[in-house]
């Protein structure tokens, strides 16, 4: 078999028709092949992938693999890289896919035979081979349509110039001879029509236009349809995607390739073009996860509607995109439940790999199970039995492999036969009992016969259970049921810290990984926080050790409400948590980490004796990149990054790279208020996410500070109050913009309530922006975000 | 029997349309050519047993080509087809007067191409 993946629809028929009568398979996701290779089925794979780094990832994956296939990986973007590189059972072609060149690959790998074209259906083959070329020209001629669109309309508005006149005659040419050829034989007579039109230099008659207008509709109409696909001669093994579907919501072409790129994976994609469509969807599909567009249907509705479907849906996943320029408030799409930020453009391959993760993750782990039998029918049997049940099930009937299965498919639960040729299922057991790292997996054993000698037998060799054959569906089904709890509820203690209920430090470990190899593939942000508890010795001192527990549960708590399952949140020591922040800015995470700790302000841990403890951490930043790219590094960097927090004053949260407030420092924000009970507030609040501040308390020394030829205070933001003693806020703006500091300073007016003049002159004076007063931190934070984000 | 077909033509998606049409219909050979020049270098070295030529092309264009491939001595004897989307009956009859072996009206279907192929050369199929 040669399993292939990655291919579009028109692509893997194209294949087809290719390779027949060779068997192919499509596959929807990187572990089916590894499954499948492992499972021995597989002669050779194909993989259509976008990246390299895709292609590298692959590698690593299949090639260690004992008896790994070989593998014909095809990357569609750019680059080149030596064949050198890669293990000799790889070849790796680049470009446009065509099912000729990855035809010719297999050939070379001895795997396919050229194939004189009349042993297939030569009318299907060609077919299926025209249908794949339209996808590679479509662009082309839609193109085409455009150029003859925007020379109708020239036209109708008396603009048109010499140049766009003949080069929409040329792109009708072309249309009127491609067209037909590709089995688009409807509009040949329109293209005609524009081509005539514009091999003339005739004015336009007044009777033209509508007839131009409508040719040119039905052209478009026709060249964006595209051909019907060819019937597919050939059966490939495809499920035709049915039941729950993922909902792609956004009007634009991004949204469709998603679509298509799901159909590709066997997958239903459900598609929405604005927030009411969206709602009937919601209501009416059955969904497994949603894509967002967070800047369609206008400021802030997005973000509206991400709150909606998490309140109405909890438990679907939803991930979130934008255009690259768009700016999106992550921290805000995080605090709605967003699970992900994409950043168009993105291949749709990856957009997928995303969005199959955040269902993955949602969805209870199918229960492993390898099955060694030497009687492939045994395998059918159980396949049948099993279908319902949450199983994935991995049939080995080579007994000789079994190690290699084993460390392939790394099931939860063994099946054993034993009666088998080579090696007997007991002995088998045995030796799987005294292996460190398998000696813990449950094993079933199958039986003929269950006379008591055996069965003493069975379980001296260490099995768990066994059945008799000839199996019983409902008695297999229960005793592998059984077993599947009893590992579930191992693995979840294996996983989760008793204490706290977040993530031991060992499994946090492995999902990071997991993450910053997505993040790195896809250039996505990656913020990892390392967090240190206030104090604690003090609290044990003073109130006792069960109160200590309690206060580092209260943290996790906060932890866990506060971050969702896009993050991983995990204690990695005595007082010491790690959160990894898949899709985070160095600003993102420090914002909601500090948030994490205003909660924990707001609300104290009380005691038995009616007092209260007020629960405190310092934390430290660092990001994928500029600190590091891998784990160890990236908590290296956190880790300097926390010991500096702790220094300038725990309860707040450093980035890496800030200083703590010293001397000559640079300085973030400057702060001019003279109310001293809000002056505090916001510089606690700044504290707290690790900005530097100074504060300046009346208009003179603001204007004396931050203005002049030469001011001592140079801050990337100033937050100014409108209504200062001595100097009001607009006059001190004003000077700042006139000695050019407006370049590097940003300025936030803090405005009194439905002063709309106030407003209107500080904008119109160069402020940033202004927030009201009285002044919500939250308002304010967000707008400082957005003012220091570039 | 197997043929050697070269396309001369410019525009991509109708070469790989045409290309596909004879390979996986009738198992010819086909080779290719984006433009004049090029088709003329190919028909010189490597004499193929019929030549399908595209009219509109930028630079040197189908008519031009013709009279070179015609013009030469080891290209002369090769027959020549043309490919058109022009179909009035006074340029058909321009094309037929230089002393073309056929003229393929574009589009062209690319399930029957080959058959047009034999029937305008007078090949058995």
């Amino acid at each position: 078999m040669i399993a292939i993946d990655g291919l579009r629809e028109s692509e893997s028929a194209a294949l087809q028709a290719r390779l027949s009568p060779l068997r192919l398979k499509l596959l929807r996701v990187p572990h089916e092949l590894v499954g499948a290779v492992a499972a021995g089925e597989v002669e050779a794979a194909v993989v259509v992938v976008h990246r390299l780094a895709a292609a590298a990832d692959l590698i690593a994956l299949i090639a260690p693999l004992p008896h790994a296939p070989p593998l014909a990986i095809h990357v569609r973007d750019g680059g080149r890289a030596t064949q050198s590189v890669c293990p000799p059972n790889v070849r790796i072609t680049f470009g446009t896919f065509s099912a000729e060149s990855v035809h010719a690959g297999l050939i070379e790998a001895g795997l396919a035979v050229p194939q004189p074209p009349d042993t297939t259906d030569p009318g299907a083959s060609l077919q299926a081979d025209v249908f794949a070329l339209w996808g590679k020209f479509r662009a082309t001629m839609v193109e085409r349509v455009d150029v003859i669109e925007r020379a109708v309309v020239a036209l109708m508005e008396g603009s048109l110039d010499g140049a766009s006149h003949d080069a929409a005659a040329s792109a009708a040419h072309k249309l009127v001879g491609a067209l037909g050829s590709f089995g688009i034989d409807s509009v040949t007579e329109d293209a005609r029509l524009l081509e005539h039109r514009f091999e003339s230099d005739q004015p336009l008659e007044p009777g033209e236009i509508g007839t131009l207008s409508d040719a040119m509709m039905r052209l478009r109409e026709a060249v964006e349809a595209g051909p019907p696909p060819p019937e597919s001669r050939i059966p490939v093994e495809q499920t035709e995607p049915s039941g729950p579907a993922i909902l792609v919501i956004g009007a634009d072409e991004a949204a469709r390739s998603i679509a298509d790129e799901a159909a590709v994976r066997g997958l239903r994609a459900v598609r929405a073009a604005n927030a009411a469509e969206a709602r009937v969807a919601l209501d009416e599909s059955e969904l497994v996860a949603v894509l967002l567009d967070i800047n369609s249907g206008g400021e802030g509705a997005g973000l509206d509607l991400l709150a909606e479907i998490k309140v109405g849906s909890p438990g679907l996943p939803v991930v979130v995109w934008s255009d690259q320029h768009a700016f999106v408030d992550r921290v805000e799409v995080a605090r709605r439940g967003g699970e992900g930020f994409l950043e168009r453009p993105l291949a749709p391959t990856l957009v997928l790999d995303v969005l199959q993760t955040a269902v993955e993750r949602t969805r209870r782990h199918a229960l492993r199970v390898l099955s060694v039998d030497d009687d492939p029918l045994v395998h059918a049997l159980l396949d049948r039995m099993l279908h319902d049940e949450d199983v994935e099930l991995h049939g080995l009937t080579d007994p000789t492999r079994f190690w290699e299965t084993l460390e392939a498919v790394e099931p939860d639960l063994l099946l054993l036969d034993v009666d088998m040729p080579a090696i007997d299922g007991l002995e088998l057991c045995r030796v799987v009992r005294n292996d460190l790292r398998w000696g813990g997996v449950p094993v079933l054993v199958l039986t003929g016969s269950t006379r008591s000698d055996i069965v003493e037998e069975v379980f001296r060799a260490g099995a768990d259970d066994y059945v008799a054959k000839p199996v019983r569906g409902p008695e297999l089904v229960a005793r592998i049921r059984n077993r599947a709890e009893r590992v579930r509820f191992a693995r979840h203690t294996e996983e989760i810290d008793e204490l706290t209920g977040v993530l031991r430090r060992q499994r946090s470990e492995r999902l990071i990984d997991d993450y910053l190899r997505l993040a790195r593939r896809q250039g996505t942000p990656f913020a990892f926080a390392f967090l240190d508890m206030d104090g604690m010795k003090a609290i044990n001192d003073a109130h006792g050790y069960p109160v200590g527990d309690r206060a580092l549960r209260h943290v996790a708590n906060k932890l866990r409400e506060a971050f969702r399952s896009e993050d991983v949140v995990s204690r990695w020591g005595g007082e010491e948590f790690a959160v990894a922040m898949y899709g985070m800015t160095r600003d993102d995470a420090t914002h909601r980490l500090a948030e994490v700790l205003e909660e924990l302000g707001s609300d104290p841990l009380e005691l038995e004796d009616g007092g209260e403890v007020t629960v405190t951490f310092s934390a430290g930043v660092a990001v994928l990149g500029p600190d590091g790219d891998t784990l160890v590094e990236l908590h290296q960097t956190a880790d300097q990054a926390l010991y500096a927090a702790k220094a300038a004053g725990r309860a707040r949260v450093l980035r890496t790279g800030a200083v703590p407030p010293a001397g000559e420092a640079t300085i973030d924000i400057a702060v001019v208020e003279d109310d001293e009970a809000l002056a505090d507030l916001l510089m606690h609040a700044l504290a707290t996410r690790g900005y530097t501040t100074t504060l300046l308390s009346d208009g003179p020394s603001a204007a004396e500070a931050l203005t002049g030829p030469n001011p001592s205070v140079r801050p990337r933001l100033v937050l100014l109050d409108v209504n200062l003693p001595g100097l009001d806020g607009l006059t001190v703006l004003r000077r700042l913009v006139r000695d050019g500091r407006a370049e590097d300073t940003r300025v936030i007016m803090l405005t009194a309530r439905a002063a709309d003049d106030e407003i209107v002159a500080a904008l119109d004076a160069g402020a940033f922006g202004h927030v009201a007063k009285p002044v919500s931190i939250g308002v304010l934070m967000q707008r400082v975000r957005r003012a220091l984000a570039d | 029997m197997s043929r050697r077909i070269l396309i001369i033509e410019d525009e991509p998606d109708i070469r790989e349309v045409a290309a596909a049409s004879l390979e996986l219909t009738r198992g010819w050979e086909v080779l290719t050519a984006p433009s004049g020049p090029t088709g003329v270098q190919r028909a010189r070295l490597e004499q193929p047993d019929a030549i399908l030529l595209d009219v509109m092309m930028p630079g040197m264009d189908g008519t031009e080509t013709f009279g070179i491939l015609r013009g030469a001595e080891d290209t002369t004897g090769i027959p020549v087809i043309l490919m058109t989307a022009k179909v009035q009956r006074a340029e058909r009859e321009r094309f037929a007067a230089m002393g073309v072996d056929g003229l393929i009206p574009k589009p062209f279907d690319p399930m029957t191409l080959g058959d047009e192929i034999d029937r305008l050369l007078g090949w058995s199929a």
